[in-house]
């Protein structure tokens, strides 16, 4: 039963009426049941931000790591004990900003570590700054007069290493998600899970989304799947591209 | 704001829980059938629910589930309904 | 056997006696022979484990998740490192994790002067990482020492739960001495926490409870914990009180001084009392205070702008004179001018 992998007991969770992040998880914990994954087998590990907080409400060993800090510590762990399935669940900040040199070094490693990134295009925890995926003009709080730089390509930036996995996804197409999760998990080596969700509260809001049910039909309406064997996905393009 | 006590809420198709619930307003909205209003700060279910389930699915925070079809016939022979 | 032994390969041998099993770094000057010993032995067998890292804060937070994953793990660094790794302090004081961090000097600040040596992190091994903490701190002097207290740094980090410090400099990094290491006796202190993969656990750097729940709002939660934390580091210190003194009834003055400092100054005991503290941190209070009890004046003669005479004058609330060996200039005939100068008489 998936709820056995939640602490249920700490519930209502920390994060705002209609946050994304709830899903995620509620989705991960489906897949690792299905996967026999609990906590004789599997670690996670959390960056820092509201996707963070997701450690504390799973009934597994986790850590709470360092902002930027999951790649390194995930490594390690999956190095000294490799039995363990070792799983990064964190943000798009916190894996490509200041944790961006652990993602370069990781592709060129290729550690079998799963990540799932949270990318909801903005540090929402600090109150909604800019971040590394921002899109280009966008209004936050750190770039008022719209953001001046194109986001981070995180699927190009993947693709550098020899062998890759890259998945890109949306906390809206749950059954989509599963099963790249599913792939990612099964995968040896490095496996990362890009999903858009929404930050209602500091990013949706301020961009003219009346409610966190809006921005997922945003998310249903605007991606499309990916056609069956590309080699890359195109922007708004869910789907998987891989190597080796 | 007092919240509304489940007790006194007859549900029908689905199970609610205020202690969870957010009230973020997704599964109202998401409803295709807009069988779930917010009244004095609780979901309610109004007619016409058909358990498509897409309150459960949707919901971030477990908050709200179609109940099994055996506990509403349990539920529905509590209540004395048909 | 007796051979010839660098200090940087001693630390590693005491670290795999200790049952170090996890090395991650960065090659920094003067410590890379530390990190080329532990991927030429993890080129042995499948048992010890090594990553070089792509910079001193992956290595620095690798550390970490291998102690939490089961091993005992250690990195080493210079103090270029040593400023990048002290978030990563900071998180071993709060999640409550044990592993130890070698620091070799060199001159600073920053880039500095990459092979010289220095005393100049002692305060940031104090200071260096955000908050409060109370970090164990060790300075060895020879080869021998190097081995032996790397040793117990491991020792200290699995019985306070907390990464310790083991400090070094270019000099004593790159000393070579005959010494047979076979013979010399320790204790190894084993793991006594569960690794990952065995419980529900959170090892967070958010402030918690007990059960590692975050607490970021409970103040009386906060200082119960840290009262905890700083207790058990005080107990745990007083089983590592290392120091060395040698009295003198004919010299009115005690000259303290510690790693590499301390073998260039040796030869003065015939005119000062000596004391040279091994453990740094927590402060040899009560040891320094019977020790210095006799004498009118107190010198602290290192190899930085008076960082270890600070926190003696902290600790015993007298006067201390400070004689400086600054840009890693280190010998005896400097010791000696700097002394006379200060103490504004001839020693010679």
């Amino acid at each position: 039963m998936f709820k056995d992998l939640l602490r249920l007991e700490r519930f209502p969770t920390t994060w705002c009426p209609g946050c994304g992040i709830g899903q995620i998880m509620i989705q991960l914990a489906m897949v690792m049941d299905e996967l026999g994954l609990n906590y004789t087998n599997c670690v996670i590990i959390c960056g820092i931000g509201c996707t963070g907080r997701l450690a504390g409400y799973m009934n597994v060993d986790s850590i709470y790591t360092l902002h930027g800090r999951t790649l390194p510590v995930a490594e390690a762990v999956k190095l000294v004990n490799p039995s363990l399935k070792v799983i990064v669940v964190s943000g798009d900040g916190d894996l490509a900003s200041i944790g961006g040199n652990h993602l370069l070094h990781a592709t060129r490693r290729n550690p079998d570590l799963t990540v799932l990134c949270n990318n909801n295009e903005v540090y929402g925890l600090t109150g909604g700054h800019a971040g590394p995926t921002t899109p280009r003009d966008t209004k936050t709080v750190s770039s008022p007069a719209g953001a001046s730089y194109d986001p981070l390509n995180l699927q190009n930036l993947i693709k550098a290493g020899a062998n890759y996995f890259y998945a890109k996804t949306t906390v809206y197409h749950q059954v989509h998600l599963r099963n790249c999760l599913k792939e990612a998990i099964a995968r040896p080596g490095f496996a990362f899970v890009d999903i858009t969700s929404q930050c209602i509260e500091n990013y949706g809001r301020r961009l003219g989304f009346n409610s966190a049910y809006e921005m997922l039909l945003h998310f249903r309406k605007t991606y499309k799947r990916a056609p069956e064997g590309a080699e890359t996905l195109e922007p708004y393009e869910i789907g998987i591209v891989r190597r080796g | 704001m007092a919240a509304a006590t489940p007790r006194s809420i007859k549900y029908k198709n689905i199970r609610w829980n205020p202690d969870w619930c957010k009230r973020c307003l997704i599964c109202v909205e998401a409803c295709p059938r807009k069988a779930l209003i917010l009244k004095d700060d609780a979901i309610i279910e109004v007619e016409g629910c058909d358990r498509t389930g897409l309150c459960q699915r949707l919901c971030p925070d477990l908050a709200i589930e179609v109940i099994e079809a055996k506990r509403r016939k349990r539920a529905n022979e509590k209540t004395g309904s048909g | 056997m007796r051979r010839l032994v660098q200090g940087n390969e001693a630390v590693f041998l005491g670290a795999l006696k200790a049952g170090a099993s996890f090395f991650a770094g960065y090659p920094i000057t003067p410590s890379s022979e530390i990190l080329v010993l532990a991927v030429e032995h993890a080129a042995r067998g499948p048992a010890f484990k090594f990553i070089q890292s792509e910079d001193e804060l992956a290595a620095a937070n690798a550390i970490i998740g291998a102690s939490l994953a089961g091993a005992k793990s250690f990195t080493a660094t210079s103090g270029p490192g040593f400023s990048l790794m002290q978030e990563a302090i900071g998180y071993g004081h709060q999640a409550e994790v044990p592993t130890v961090f070698v620091n070799v000097q060199r001159v600073g600040p920053a880039t500095g002067m990459p092979t010289m040596p220095a005393q100049q992190d002692i305060l940031q091994t104090k200071y260096g990482s955000s908050g409060d903490y109370y970090p164990l701190v060790f300075y060895p002097d020879s080869v021998e020492e190097c081995y032996r207290y790397a040793v117990a740094a491991f020792n200290a980090a699995e019985e306070s739960l907390s990464p310790v410090i083991l400090l070094s400099d270019a000099f004593v990094g790159h000393l070579n001495e005959t010494v047979n290491l076979d013979d010399i006796e320790v204790e190894v202190v084993p793991r006594s926490r569960l690794p990952l993969g065995t419980d529900k656990r959170t090892f967070t750097g958010l402030a918690h409870d007990e059960d590692g729940r975050p607490r970021t709002a409970d103040a009386v939660v906060y200082q119960k914990w840290l009262y905890k934390v700083k207790a058990r580091h005080e107990q745990v210190a007083a089983r590592y009180s290392y120091f060395e003194f040698q009295a003198n009834a004919s010299s009115d003055t005690l000259l303290i001084s510690y790693g590499i400092v301390s073998r260039v100054t040796a030869p003065l005991t015939s005119q000062f009392a000596l004391f040279r503290p091994i453990r740094i941190l927590p402060m040899l209070g009560p040891e320094l205070r019977q020790c210095a009890r006799n004498y009118e004046k107190i010198v602290v003669i290192e190899a930085n702008d008076g960082q270890y005479a600070c926190l003696v004058e902290c600790e015993l609330k007298r006067d201390v004179i400070r004689v400086p060996l600054l840009g890693g200039r280190i010998n005896l005939d400097l010791a000696k001018k700097g002394l006379s100068e200060k103490l504004e008489r001839e020693v010679s």
